[in-house]
């Protein structure tokens, strides 16, 4: 009955038109020819005939542009911004750190390396996009059979020099899946290596210049990563997730964020806000492993905090929300469970680091206190 | 000093005190005594003035209608503008250095110099009713070592200032996040006598190290009903001169960090999850 009615509808609607405009009403194409209708917006024949576009120039750019479409590139078109990175300019532009962000994506034109520094053989030419180091992928797993493929799959769409999956303490099928893909080193370490341990290990087998971390719960796709890879290839040392877009105000912080925006503001970097190297994906620049030192990645933010201190380079040019896709495990749910206590040391840690080297105020200064006095070591004039 | 020496400071207080609300009725002697010796506690406010001659003297009034029997003191540091004359005509107990001693050290000159058992905390500069101010004495009454002003700063911003972002995290180090952005380092705050002994006279000059030898040492913390200092706070353009009193108490924080980190060890006691560090150490 209803079908009926609805193609009774239709066929008035169609008369409707035709009566009216004295046009022919389109044929409804089925699904899979309206899709390629999308793909080739310009295959249609009126358009084609006369006027803007219908020249041999014109149809040449337009082939191009449909090639380009239709190859699933992570990166875009040749262009400047790619349409990936105008979308998370566009995020970013609403918090208050789009300044930030946006100099990432525009001027890293600056820290270029010299030509001299190309490697013969090393960039990658993906849809006339090259990068001008060599990339590596550190990917870190822990019985993750349900989300490693998704990202070895992911990563495999990238010019990786050389992917390296860090699977340890793990009991499933997360070994046989990941020697599936091709091009891929695995470091199998029969005991749980512990949080972040992993990271370290498999930076210190990359030879790569440009080394991206991932987690092996987290699939992240390729286009998301760009921007982190690019960042380092073009001079930052460090491009982190920005993750300023997904979090609220002060007030709905947990502590582990509130330790995250502490850390940077006490280096005098608040414009890198709650960004930390203990969210995955970030990558890093071969002058960073040297700099902090390999182990120091086994505590994120100790080597965040190591990294300001000697002035690196620090952008934070994507976001990718691991915040509300991070895996739900018994032990990282609630104010003040393990994981986020063990994050808190972490921190502290790094201060202790960081008050180490600069001293227990940090090099802030003491604005004339007199602290003798507060000892009582000189008695007052009393009035 | 020892964590156990702190520890034993909290106690005793509150357990002779907890029968203060049951007055009129009849008590044991040991309990009349204990509730006289409490009424009997003296108040001191101690007022830290650099120059602030329009507020000083309601400062002072509020304070004697809070307590008529409270010992004023009022600190004068570097003070130009005849404050000192005012508190004086006001019957305050003033004691006046020539210089600027710097941020809070008058708080350390003020309690060193306080007879009273109740030590209450203001600023010259802030004139809180006396309403508001009776809540921080009366909790210390009841037993309480330490009462805050259960003001946090302005959370509800993307961009909070630095110093509420180091008052949340120390109190998280302190593992005590329910403290949120209480901190001794704001006013008006009430410490018992035996508390500022036990946290040392002189560290009441660096308020977060106060805050962070109250907390870990164990003290009876007691918040009182919101004073909202911030209103309260003539305005100080902070973007033009590069907040210098902001940079300050970041120090100060850090400070409070650093003791913590000496008495804990260098991830103030937190595990590692497990980590092998020895995977990865440099060879």
């Amino acid at each position: 009955m209803k079908g009926t009615r609805h193609a009774d509808n239709q066929r008035a609607a169609v008369v409707y038109r035709r009566s009216n405009r004295k046009r022919q009403a389109p044929e409804r194409p089925a699904n899979r020819l309206r899709r390629a209708a999308a793909i080739r917006p310009y295959a249609r024949g009126r358009r084609l005939a006369k006027g803007k576009g219908a020249g041999r120039a014109a149809g040449r750019a337009r082939r191009r542009r449909d090639v380009r479409r239709m190859t699933a590139s992570p990166f875009g078109r040749r262009s400047g911004t790619t349409h990936q990175t105008k979308r998370l300019h566009h995020i970013g532009s609403r918090g208050r750190h789009s300044r930030l962000r946006n100099r990432a994506i525009r001027k890293p034109a600056a820290h270029r390396p010299a030509n001299g520094k190309y490697r013969s053989g090393s960039s990658a030419l993906i849809n006339g996009r090259t990068f001008r180091h060599r990339l590596a992928a550190v990917v870190t797993c822990r019985n993750e059979q349900d989300t490693l493929p998704k990202v070895l799959r992911q990563l495999e769409r990238l010019p990786f020099d050389e992917i390296i999956v860090v699977i340890n303490g793990s009991t499933d099928r997360s070994l046989e899946l990941a020697s599936k893909f091709r091009n891929v080193t695995i470091v199998w370490q029969h005991e749980p290596l512990g949080h972040d341990i992993g990271r370290a290990v498999g930076a210190r087998i990359a030879t790569a210049d440009v080394i991206l971390f991932m987690d092996g719960d987290l699939p992240v796709r390729a286009e998301r990563l760009v921007p982190f890879l690019r960042a380092v290839d073009r001079g930052a040392d460090l491009a982190l997730n920005d993750l300023s877009p997904y979090v609220g105000n002060f007030a709905e912080y947990d502590q582990v964020t509130q330790f995250k925006v502490f850390l940077n503001r006490v280096l005098g970097r608040p414009d890198l806000a709650m960004n930390s190297m203990t969210a995955v994906p970030h990558a890093v620049s071969r002058r960073l492993l040297d700099t902090v030192g390999i182990e120091s990645l086994a505590v994120p933010p100790r080597a965040q905090a190591l990294a300001i201190m000697n002035g690196l380079n620090i952008t934070a040019p994507g976001s990718v929300d691991v915040i509300r896709r991070n895996r739900i495990r018994p032990y990282n749910v609630g104010e003040g469970n393990p994981v986020a206590d063990m994050i808190i040391g972490d921190h502290l840690e790094a201060i202790s680091c960081v008050l180490q080297r600069l001293g227990t105020r940090g090099g802030y200064p003491d604005t004339a206190r007199l602290r003798h006095i507060a000892r009582g070591e000189e008695e007052c004039l009393r009035a | 000093m020892t964590r156990a020496d702190y520890m034993s400071c909290g106690t005793g207080a509150v357990a002779n005190t907890c029968t203060i609300h049951t007055i009129g009725r009849t008590h044991s002697a040991t309990e009349r005594r204990a509730r006289i010796s409490v009424m009997a506690m003296k108040l001191s406010v101690i007022i830290p003035v650099r120059n602030e001659r329009p507020t000083i003297a309601s400062v002072i009034r509020e304070c004697r209608v809070l307590d008529p029997a409270a010992e004023v003191l009022v600190v004068a540091n570097g003070t130009t503008d005849g404050s000192v004359e005012i508190a004086r005509r006001e019957g305050a107990n003033v004691i006046a250095y020539d210089a600027p001693l710097g941020h809070d050290v008058g708080r350390s000159v003020g309690a060193r110099h306080a007879s009273g058992d109740i030590l209450l905390f203001l600023d010259g500069d802030m004139v809180i009713p006396a309403a508001k101010l009776e809540p921080f004495v009366r909790l210390i009454r009841e037993g309480a070592d330490v009462v805050l002003n259960d003001y946090s700063g302005n959370v509800q911003t993307k961009q909070p200032h630095d110093v509420v972002v180091a008052k949340h995290v120390l109190n998280s180090a302190l593992r005590r996040p329910d403290l949120r952005g209480l901190s001794l380092a704001a006013v008006p705050h009430a410490l018992s006598r035996k508390a500022a002994e036990r946290i040392g006279f002189e560290n009441l000059a660096v308020p977060p190290l106060a805050h962070a030898m109250a907390v870990y040492g164990g003290l009876n913390i007691r918040t009182a009903p919101t004073v909202h200092v911030g209103k309260l706070n003539p305005r100080r353009s902070h973007r033009y001169n590069g907040d210098p009193t902001g940079r300050l108490m970041m120090g100060d924080h850090l400070e409070a960090l650093a003791w913590l980190l000496a008495q804990t060890d260098r991830r103030g006691n937190r595990h590692d999850f497990g980590r092998r560090r020895n995977e990865v150490r440099s060879r």
